[in-house]
């Protein structure tokens, strides 16, 4: 059975929490941009103006570093949860059939490094018995390429 | 009318796009700005308020639509992942029954008991 995903209440793979904290941290470097902007207008000043200009360097680099969290952040939530998907499916539905002489699952025989459809050519009269796509893999085995399981 | 039904939907890329329209036209005007402004010290508020303000927007943007992608691939697994449990729940209900099914007439069909058979078939013997 499939387990039921804790943060679906979400809309998206990032927790509130951390919504909470890049916005914050983008206001404030929105922040130090502007008054980086302010500060280097009103002065003549060399000197003050390389300092707000270290400024608003800072603030774009935050800007930078969180968004790129971020969406890292994200991305792996996704492909961890896409990958945990994947599994539950093969779990579930990977079986052989009820009817007699007919399997859903891949077949192999032992000396052999890939898996295969029932149906497939190359595996025709060698005795290959079904397994659900785990054990294949468990066994080494990859997907044939003429039948792609 | 459509246009604005979509922006409501997709608000968030909305806003991505006005953010980084509006960066491109600070980065512009930023740089329309210091093009005729001779000393150093005149330029930098331009280089501070132009390209780095409108930097910040253009990557604030480009975040926020990157995320609406995510967003929805995340609701798209939701949606996958309520049909696979419906679907598994179905197949093991639909297993359980023909299980139980056997179990309760060893031999399957054609052992049907003598009650079970239709009437029809008792009256060709």
């Amino acid at each position: 059975m499939i387990a039921a995903n804790p943060a679906r209440t979400l809309a998206g793979p990032w927790r509130e929490t951390q919504v909470r904290v890049v916005c914050a941290a983008q206001l404030l470097a929105v922040a130090a941009v502007l008054i980086a902007t302010a500060g280097s207008a009103h002065t003549a000043s060399f000197d003050e103006q390389t300092n707000w200009l270290t400024v608003a360097v800072a603030g774009l680099a935050l800007a930078v570093v969180v968004s790129a969290a971020w969406l890292l952040h994200g991305r792996r939530r996704l492909v961890r949860r896409r990958a945990g998907l994947t599994t539950s499916i093969a779990v579930a539905f990977d079986r052989p059939a009820a009817g007699p002489g007919v399997h859903l699952a891949p077949v192999a025989t032992a000396q052999m490094s890939h898996y295969h459809r029932e149906t497939c050519q190359l595996v025709r009269g060698k005795g290959a018995e079904p397994a659900s796509v785990i054990e294949h893999r468990r066994a080494q085995r990859t997907p044939c390429a003429v039948c792609r399981p | 009318m459509n246009l604005l039904r979509w922006c409501r939907n997709e608000w968030e890329r909305t806003s991505a796009v006005m953010l980084i329209g509006a960066g491109l036209v600070v980065f512009v005007l930023g740089w329309v700005g210091q093009q005729d402004k001779g000393l150093v010290t005149e330029q930098i508020p331009y280089v501070v308020s132009g390209a780095m303000f409108g930097l910040l927007l253009i990557i604030l943007g480009a975040t926020i639509w990157l995320s609406a992608d995510l967003r929805d691939e995340w609701v798209k697994l939701d949606r996958l992942e309520e049909a696979v449990t419906r679907t598994a729940a179905a197949l093991e209900t639909s297993e359980s029954t023909a299980a139980t099914a056997a179990t309760a007439t060893p031999g399957g069909h054609r052992a049907l008991s003598a009650e079970a058979r239709p009437a029809s078939v008792e009256m060709a013997r």
